[in-house]
């Protein structure tokens, strides 16, 4: 077990450091940093100041290992565009963000859980079929025409829901809408699968034939066996909701991270761009890390693999 | 376990394939679109670059004041609807075609080299695998366009270096099968070279799962491509994309909401057909505890 989690542990080392690397390398394939801070037309001085300020004069694996030491402790460093800590201006956007996210997610079990379990209880039925079909449309709805769907039914034409900006709860209503649909089929699709798993199992025929009613075996074991694939199949989406969260915060105006990044990419505000890439590559290794830790724990095939 | 694949071709196949009525309809809306990406310039009524600034934002059929020459009407730069949405087909499938391809190339290679190798090979393209999934492809693109800015290639290249990910890991797994079947092993045993095992024993072995995987990555890379459109990541004006269509009309929603139906409705068709014929696919050719 300790060899194992040693094996794990490096790679997850080696991935991080590989995607950092790819990561600081951008601000080189860019071509001159100093150039593209300075300005184009900025004098050979200006260009040669803005270099030394920012340390761009140095050898390029001190600079990297320089700035992934200070990433790792928070400090992401300067935006080019605002002049302010990007740690900074990321701590401010987070709640937003996380906020929305954590809401689109609580949407999207509300409706996958209950509609998941029932699907499975009766495979093939009524339910299941709906099931299916909302999953392929969800799959294949693209989420910020969803999002303008939403602005002109509820925004302009009942008028019930305020359409940008992040003032009230009301706001974050039909931006939680978009993002929740988009999180929706996968976790409908493992609701369905891992319920009908444990529908199939000993313990559940055990349950029942103890006489436990069919609402009671659904939730009281069906469910705990959903629970896991849920958690962690929510907690590796996290880079793709946060992708779908940039589409969703620019159109509804929201100021949270998706909001930054699309600004930082229009601006090419590398320092912006960089940490964000950074951040939820680190958080997709130590979930996966955690989640294939967790497995073999439980799973001592797995170890064996490795 | 693998099914051989052999059992899937010939008239069993098509038997199957006619009395399956997602998989038939999927498929035909699918042919539809695709020959209205290839006619384009047969059936789309205008040039769809052709700006006419007397004739803005007229409206569409069953709105007031629409004009019968332009069935669909016109966009904020007066340029034909009908004839946009109609080459929009065009740019969604080839955007989707060649990233499938690019993407295809890379992970049917890694999936095959690690699957068929294992041991040292196998750990080596595994931590690739695992740096790339790593990486989130949205973000990414982003960081490309800060790069080296958007256009169409900068899409296309960006996403076929990217979606590849699901093809290496599935051609792995079903390498790692057909790999361990007798008739591979008498080519071993026979001394054929390695090269020859892939190209000729394997890879003819892993094609269908390969199609299955093609097709259903498809969908993501049309939606990616439109989602990076919308924000002016991806494909440029004049461009007719659907997602930069409906990027243009999301300035005018408070006047014209019309204009954001149809490029929408026409993306949500494409890659619900996309996706329902892959999935069809991957029941028909009996992948399904593969893919």
């Amino acid at each position: 077990m300790t060899s194992f989690i040693i094996k794990r542990l490096a790679s997850a080392v080696l991935t991080i450091l590989v995607v950092s690397a790819l990561t600081f390398s951008l601000a080189f394939l860019a071509g001159d940093p100093a150039i593209a801070i300075a300005g184009k037309d900025s004098s050979a001085a200006d260009i040669a100041r803005v270099r030394e300020y920012y340390g761009f004069d140095r050898p390029v694996v001190i600079q990297y290992g320089e700035w992934l030491a200070k990433a790792l402790t928070g400090d992401f460093g300067r935006s080019f565009h605002y002049q302010q800590s990007v740690a900074d201006m990321l701590a401010s956007r987070l709640p937003i963000t996380f906020g929305l996210g954590v809401a689109a997610i609580i949407f999207a079990l509300a409706i996958a859980v209950p509609l998941g379990v029932a699907a499975a209880a009766k495979p093939g039925g009524l339910i299941d079929r709906f099931a299916l079909g909302l999953s392929v449309l969800g799959q294949a709805m693209p989420t910020f025409w969803l999002a303008l769907l939403l602005v002109v039914l509820f925004g302009l034409t009942l008028r019930w829901l305020p359409i940008s900006g992040n003032a009230t709860w009301q706001h974050f209503v039909m931006p939680t809408i978009a993002l929740g649909t988009f999180a929706l089929p996968a976790l409908l699709r493992i609701t369905r699968a891992g319920t009908l798993d444990a529908l199939r199992s000993d313990y559940v025929r055990t349950a029942r034939a103890k006489g436990l009613g069919a609402g009671k075996v659904l939730f009281r074991h069906a469910l705990r066996n959903v629970m896991i694939p849920l958690v962690s199949i929510s907690a590796v989406q996290l880079g793709a909701l946060l992708a779908g969260s940039i589409v969703i915060e620019q159109i509804f105006a929201l100021q949270g991270i998706g909001a930054l990044s699309y600004d930082a990419t229009l601006r090419a505000d590398l320092p912006v761009v960089q940490a964000i890439t950074l951040i939820v590559a680190v958080f997709y290794v130590l979930l996966t890390l955690v989640a294939d830790i967790v497995n073999a724990i439980l799973d001592p095939r797995i170890r064996e693999s490795w | 376990m693998a099914k051989p694949v052999q059992s899937n071709t010939g008239s069993g196949l098509l038997r199957r394939l006619a009395s399956n009525a997602p998989v038939l309809i999927s498929g035909s809306i699918l042919l539809a679109l695709v020959v209205i990406a290839v006619a384009a310039p047969l059936l789309a009524p205008y040039d769809p670059y052709a700006q006419d600034l007397s004739r803005r934002l007229l409206p569409p059929i069953g709105y007031a004041g629409h004009d019968p020459a332009h069935f669909l009407g016109t966009d904020g730069f007066g340029r034909d609807y009908l004839s946009r949405l109609i080459y929009g087909t065009r740019i969604s499938l080839l955007i989707g075609f060649s990233v499938v391809l690019i993407a295809g190339f890379i992970g049917t290679t890694i999936g095959l080299l690690a699957g068929y190798f294992g041991g040292k090979v196998d750990q080596v393209l595994m931590f690739v695998i695992n740096t790339r999934l790593a990486m989130p492809v949205f973000l990414a693109a982003m960081a490309v366009v800060v790069v080296f800015g958007a256009s169409l290639t900068a899409t296309v290249l960006t996403l076929g270096f990217f979606l590849w990910d699901r093809f290496a890991v599935v051609i792995r797994s079903t390498t790692q099968q057909v790999a361990a079947q007798d008739f591979v092993l008498a080519a071993r045993s026979a001394g054929f070279s390695n090269t020859r095992i892939l190209t000729r024993e394997i890879l003819p072995n892993v094609l269908s799962s390969v199609v299955v995987i093609a097709t259903l990555e498809m969908g993501s890379a049309i939606l990616l491509e439109a989602a990076l459109s919308f924000l002016g990541f991806g494909v440029q004006e004049p461009t007719p994309s659907w997602g930069l269509m409906l990027s243009q009309a999301r300035e005018q929603l408070f006047f014209d909401a019309w204009l954001i139906y149809l490029p929408g409705l026409a993306l949500l068709s494409l890659v619900l057909a996309v996706n329902i014929f892959g999935d069809g696919l991957r029941d028909l050719l009996g992948a399904r505890d593969r893919t």
